[in-house]
C-alpha cells in the first residue's frame, strides 16, 4: 500500500499542492487535472524525484526518503519526457536501466524481448533509437517502466504521440496491469483512463478535490461522463477568471 | 479469573523489537559497494570507459605540452624526467577519477539524468561505482609505467615511485570515495583541493618553487574548468541534481 499523508510542496513562494492525503491499493487510478494543477509535481515526490515540504509518503508503512534502493525497486515510472541515449538499442537501453535496478542481466534479456514485443517494437530491438519516431521512442518507455517488474507503475502523460491503435494497446496493458499493481496514471486526456480507471483523482487549488469511482464522481458533479464531470470541475473557475 | 493487560510501555516496547528484528538494516559503504557490483555488474558499471582514457590520456598530454613549452624544460635532463614520471604519477589518479566524473555529469541528458535517479541506484551511486574500478586502473597504468622505466635502467627511483604509487593513489582514490560519498560534489572538490595542495608542498619540498608552481598552474585550470562544468552549467540550475550534491 502506498500512502501519501499530509504532502505539501512550495517552489519559492509558489504553492504547488497543500495537504494531499491518498491511499493507493492494487488497481488503476487515473490522476486528471488541468495543466498545471501539480499532478507531475506529485508524481515526481512519489519516485522520489522530489522531496515533500510537509507530510511523508510511505510504502507499506515505511518512509519511502528512508527506504530509498529499496523503494525505487519496486517502482515503474514512464516521465513526461522519456530520457534515453539516443545512439543505444531499444534493447541496449532497456537492460543498461534494468542491471540499474537491479535485475538479473539474463532475467533483463528476456523481459526485454518479451515487452518490446508487448509494445510493438520486437522488429527493431536492435536499431538506434535516434532513428525512431516520437510514438515509437515513448513506446520504448512504456516498455522501460515495466522492466523491472515493479509493483508501482506511474506513467505521466503516457500517450503523448501515440497513434489510435497503439492507445489502444496501451490501455490494455494498463488494465492487466492493475489486477496485480498499483497503476497510478496522471493525464489530462479524458479518454485516456474513462475505461480502465478504478478510482480518479482529481486535483484543485492545490489539494485533492474528488478521489472516488468514475460512477460516484459522475453521480456527484451531475455528469453523463467523465469529461463532462471534468468540465463542471474545473470550467466554473475558468469562467469566474475570464 | 482476573486478566492483567500490559502497560503502554510494555506494548511500545514490544513494538519496538518486532520493528527491530524485521526491519532491514541499512547496509555500510563497504557492503553497499560489493552488493552494487554483484547486481549491476562491473560491465555495465563501466560502460563507455574507453572514452575516459582518451579523454584523460589528452588531458595529461596538454598538462605536460603547457609544462614543457611554458617553462621551458629540457627532456633530456634527468631532473625532468623524474619530474614528469613523478607527475605522472601523482596525478594520474587525479587525471583519471575527474575525467570520469565530469565525464558522468555531462554526457548524460537531464532526462537521462532523472530516468536514473528512479532506479534503485541512481546517477550518484553510479559515479561512486566507478571510483574505485577507475583508482584500480590508475594502479595498473602506474605499475606498468614503473616496469618500463625500470627497464630503462631507472631502479635508483623505485622506492620513490612505489612509494607515490601506494601513498598517492590509493590515498587520494580512498579519500576521495569517502569525501564524495559523504558530501556529493563539495566533497569531491574538497579532495582535489586537498590533493593539489599536497602535491604543490611536495615538490616545493622535494624540488624547487619552479617545479611546485609548474605542477599547480595546469591542475588548478583543470579543477576550476571541472567545477565551472559542474556547477555553472548543471548543479545551479537543475534542482534534482541537489541528490548529486547530497545525496538521499
Amino acid at each position: 500500500m502506498l500512502e501519501i499523508k499530509n504532502v505539501s510542496k512550495a517552489f519559492k513562494d509558489f504553492t504547488v499542492l497543500e495537504d494531499i492525503n491518498l491511499t493507493f491499493e492494487n488497481g488503476v487510478y487515473g490522476m486528471l487535472s488541468p495543466n498545471g494543477a501539480g499532478k507531475t509535481t506529485l508524481i515526481k515526490m512519489i519516485v522520489t524525484l522530489l522531496m515533500p515540504d510537509e507530510g511523508e509518503i510511505l510504502w507499506n508503512g515505511e518512509n519511502i526518503s528512508i527506504l530509498g534502493g529499496r523503494y525505487r525497486e519496486v517502482v515503474g515510472y514512464l516521465p513526461q519526457k522519456f530520457g534515453y541515449y539516443r545512439d543505444d538499442t531499444p534493447t541496449q537501453f532497456l537492460t543498461y536501466i534494468a542491471a540499474l535496478n537491479g535485475v538479473d542481466s539474463d532475467v533483463a534479456k528476456e523481459r526485454c524481448g518479451k515487452l518490446l514485443e508487448r509494445v510493438g517494437l520486437g522488429d527493431v530491438k536492435n536499431k538506434k533509437m535516434k532513428k525512431f519516431s516520437g510514438g515509437m521512442v515513448q513506446r520504448v518507455g512504456i516498455a522501460n517502466a515495466l522492466m523491472n517488474d515493479p509493483k508501482i507503475v506511474i506513467f505521466d502523460e503516457p500517450t503523448a504521440g501515440l497513434d489510435p491503435m497503439e492507445r489502444v494497446r496501451f490501455r490494455n496493458i494498463l488494465a492487466e496491469l492493475g489486477k496485480t499493481k498499483i497503476v497510478i496514471l496522471s493525464t489530462h486526456i479524458v479518454s485516456d483512463i474513462e475505461n480502465i480507471a478504478n478510482t480518479v483523482v482529481m486535483i484543485k487549488d492545490h489539494r485533492v478535490h474528488i478521489c472516488d469511482t468514475i460512477d460516484n464522481i459522475l453521480r456527484q458533479t451531475n455528469a453523463d461522463n467523465l469529461e463532462s464531470a471534468f468540465m463542471n470541475v474545473y470550467e466554473a473557475d475558468t469562467l469566474i477568471n475570464s | 479469573m482476573e486478566i492483567e493487560y500490559p502497560s503502554e510501555e510494555k506494548k511500545e516496547q514490544s513494538i519496538a523489537n518486532i520493528i527491530k528484528t524485521t526491519k532491514p538494516e541499512p547496509v555500510g559503504t563497504i557492503r553497499f559497494l560489493i552488493d552494487a557490483y554483484r547486481e549491476i555488474g562491473i560491465k555495465t558499471i563501466l560502460r563507455n570507459s574507453y572514452k575516459i582514457f582518451i579523454l584523460s590520456a589528452v588531458t595529461f598530454s596538454l598538462l605536460t605540452a603547457c609544462s614543457l613549452f611554458k617553462f621551458d624544460i629540457n627532456v633530456c635532463e634527468r631532473r625532468s624526467i623524474v619530474y614528469l614520471l613523478s607527475m605522472f604519477f601523482y596525478f594520474s589518479p587525479f587525471i583519471l577519477l575527474s575525467t570520469d566524473f565530469m565525464y558522468q555529469i555531462q554526457e548524460r541528458p537531464f532526462d537521462v539524468y532523472e530516468m536514473q535517479n528512479t532506479c534503485k541506484y541512481t546517477a550518484r551511486h553510479l559515479i561512486l561505482l566507478r571510483m574505485p574500478l577507475f583508482s584500480l586502473f590508475t594502479i595498473l597504468i602506474d605499475i606498468g609505467t614503473a616496469v618500463v622505466w625500470c627497464s630503462l635502467g631507472g631502479t635508483q627511483y623505485l622506492p620513490h615511485i612505489i612509494g607515490l604509487i601506494a601513498s598517492g593513489v590509493m590515498l587520494y582514490s580512498l579519500l576521495n570515495i569517502a569525501m564524495f560519498n559523504k558530501f556529493g560534489i563539495y566533497g569531491y572538490i574538497g579532495c582535489a583541493v586537498i590533493w593539489l595542495g599536497g602535491a604543490a608542498v611536495f615538490n616545493a619540498v622535494g624540488t624547487d618553487m619552479k617545479y611546485a608552481i609548474l605542477t599547480g598552474i595546469p591542475v588548478i585550470i583543470h579543477i576550476i574548468s571541472c567545477a565551472m562544468m559542474g556547477l555553472v552549467l548543471n548543479f545551479s540550475v537543475r534542482r534534482s541534481y541537489k541528490r548529486l550534491m547530497f545525496g538521499y
